[in-house]
């Protein structure tokens, strides 16, 4: 009797544990923010913890990142070692290597979309796996709950509906959801009530992927020696927005009621960023995924991005920055005539992905502020030779390389019709032909 | 044609363009003419963005504005006999099967309708036989197939070969275009034309859709 009543006694002491350092993190990343996200601007912030309670768990290792130490004087460089010599301009032994997998993991080791995705225990093998079979990247890009982190939580938050397919990646799917007046309508009362909806399968897969991410990048940071990609997510508001809206409205709202998407973009910033805050608090990997798209030079101008993005995005990165994240801009399509303002923005660590953007004249603009990474074309990979791939990452690195700053990757994501040799061919590259 | 209503529709001020086209109407101008102009509008709005001084939110709203006034154009066509304007021509497009992309797909059919061309829209996640017994279906000079994941060249692939089959290659141009396509994929798919610009779709079937 009385070591079932210890038994219990302890189990409630560790949920309470669990619970407070929770709650810390809450409170770190930006309780408030987070609060007026959900509900509303007028939104009473209840009192989660007391502030002494909350220093004596922030000392709790929990909530520290768990980034192993670099060991200089070795000849070879470790994979992570690389990734952060390439983010801060340092002295490299060859050019870092890390195309963009996710769903060819998949294809790769068998798994069918939906496991690879959704079951987390043979995600795991079969990425850990992977790594070998592609030729042991520098950077992760790939890891159990990367779905939930990727596409889920855009898809639990902001309510877009995505479709899953078994053998191409899964696709957001976009609909109008919103009217004009909706705009206020989220600044009044939060995300709570003008986006989220709870996901058919609850929100227990969410929590869980969590716990999964924090498990896998400890062990490509420690056992491989490895970087991991990113452990937090956020987007720009401007996109957010745009999906609520529908893209052909979205675009006409720009010249019709720019007022409107600065305010609710201003109103989005502060909670996205505590969020993203408290996801690189729970994964242990403070580096945020910062998810743009539709404020390229694909689609809008640079007066309009200089006036409806480029302030929320300032507010957001140097937040971030200050709480010392990495940034990692993943932009799609073409950025060259944006990029300009980017420099504008606090000095950090940034790793910038590049999909159509001159990739030649982004380092022109961003050299010795942003590490870019990029960008062998997924047209290429999924279409070419290993030779005429080998002979494209050679290009790159003949002409990134030198000065540091370069992570040689493919475009966006590596198709999943791209053949295995491709990949491989592209991380060979960085060995043949990287060495400084 | 209205010089001052091609210069709104140009300069994005969309009351102001609504308002000079009842004006025209309420004064007896023939809806086709004053659909003429919008046309002339849309068209400066697209040479614009070829010299990339307009961007695609200039034109998607330009776009949404002639979408307004033809819609006044047609609404005092309805109890006349004919039509606001002959067609320039079919064009059938869609997104492949594996696909639900649509934004490019969309901004491409905009810009037809609004050149004149008739579009027949298949959606997205379009089988390829489906593209096939459309384009029998409504006799057109023009396919175009979208694309935003690279698994969607196979189908495109298989598009162009059914189209040989059933012995319409010769008569069907097909022009391939979203963000994953370049030449390498056209020639994989063995399709003519192949972009990125949604303006560049208006161009191809201004030079191959002769009805």
């Amino acid at each position: 009797m009385k070591i079932l009543l210890a038994a219990i006694l302890v189990f409630l002491a560790a949920l309470a544990a669990l619970l407070a350092v929770g709650l810390a993190m809450i409170r770190k990343s930006g309780k408030e923010a987070i609060v007026k996200l959900f509900f509303g601007k007028d939104a009473k912030v209840p009192g989660l913890i007391t502030p002494s309670l909350h220093k004596a768990i922030l000392a709790a290792p929990m909530g520290s990142s768990f980034r192993p130490a670099t060991t200089p004087g070795k000849s070879a460089m470790t994979g992570y070692e690389r990734i952060e010599a390439a983010m801060t301009f340092g002295k490299l032994d060859r050019v870092p290597v890390s195309p963009f997998l996710l769903h060819h993991v998949a294809k790769t080791t068998g798994l069918s979309i939906g496991d690879f995705l959704f079951d987390f225990k043979k995600s795991r093998i079969a990425g850990r796996v992977a790594y070998d079979i592609y030729g042991r990247p520098d950077m992760v890009s790939w890891f159990p709950g990367a779905g939930h982190l990727l596409f889920g939580g855009e898809r639990l938050l902001f309510g877009t509906d995505w479709v899953v397919f078994a053998d191409a990646p899964v696709q957001i799917v976009e609909r109008k959801q919103w009217e004009v007046s909706d705009y206020d309508r989220l600044i009044e009362q939060g995300i709570s009530k003008t986006m989220l909806k709870r996901p058919p399968e609850g929100f227990w897969p969410f929590i869980k992927a969590a716990h999964y991410i924090r498990q896998e990048l400890r062990y490509w940071e420690r056992q491989r020696k490895a970087a991991g990609w990113v452990g937090s997510v956020t987007v720009f508001p401007f996109e957010i927005l745009s999906w609520k809206r529908s893209f052909e409205e979205f675009m006409v709202d720009i010249f019709k009621v720019p007022d409107k998407i600065i305010v609710a973009s201003d109103y989005l910033a502060d909670g996205l960023v505590a969020l993203a805050k408290l996801q690189g608090r729970f994964t242990g990997l403070k580096r945020v995924f910062f998810d743009c798209n539709r404020a390229s030079a694909t689609y809008i101008s640079p007066p309009t991005f200089e006036k409806l993005v480029l302030p929320s995005l300032k507010r957001m990165v140097e937040s971030l920055v200050a709480d010392g994240f990495d940034i990692l801009f993943h932009l799609d399509t073409d950025w060259a005539p944006m990029l300009p303002y980017f420099r504008e923005l606090p000095a950090g660590r940034y790793i910038v992905e590049l999909e159509h953007t001159d990739i030649r004249k982004a380092k022109e603009i961003l050299a010795g502020h942003m590490c870019i990474k990029g960008n062998v074309s997924s047209t290429l990979l999924a279409l070419g030779t290993p030779d005429e791939v080998e002979k494209e990452a050679r290009n790159l690195i003949d002409d990134l390389a030198p000065g540091g700053g370069f992570i040689l990757a493919s475009g966006c994501e590596v198709p999943m019709d791209a053949p295995l040799e491709n990949v491989r061919a592209l991380i060979n590259a960085a060995r043949k032909y990287g060495q400084y | 044609m209205s010089e001052e209503l091609i210069k709104a529709i140009v300069e994005l001020k969309e009351e102001e363009a609504i308002g000079l086209a009842e004006q025209a109407l309420a004064s007896g101008i023939e809806p086709s003419e004053i659909l003429l102009s919008c046309q002339g509008g849309m068209t400066r709005v697209g040479e614009l963005f070829e010299q990339k001084k307009y961007y695609l939110s200039e034109l998607v709203y330009s776009g949404a504005i002639f979408k307004k006034i033809s819609a006044l154009l047609e609404e005092a066509m309805k109890n006349r006999d004919g039509g606001l304007q002959e067609s320039k021509g079919a064009v059938v497009i869609g997104t492949v099967a594996g696909d639900v992309h649509d934004l490019g797909k969309n901004i491409v059919a905009m810009l037809l309708s609004g050149a004149g061309y008739e579009v027949f829209d298949l959606g997205v996640d379009a089988p390829p036989e489906k593209f096939i017994e459309k384009v029998k279906e409504t006799d057109c000079r023009v396919l175009g197939v979208s694309a935003l994941i690279t698994s969607s060249f196979q189908g495109m692939k298989k598009i162009v070969e059914l189209l040989g089959e059933a012995g319409l290659r010769q008569k069907v141009k097909v022009m391939i275009g979203g963000g994953v396509v370049d030449d390498m994929c056209l020639r994989f798919t063995g399709a003519d034309m192949q972009s990125k610009n949604a303006y560049d779709a208006v161009l191809f079937c201004n030079e191959h859709c002769r009805a």
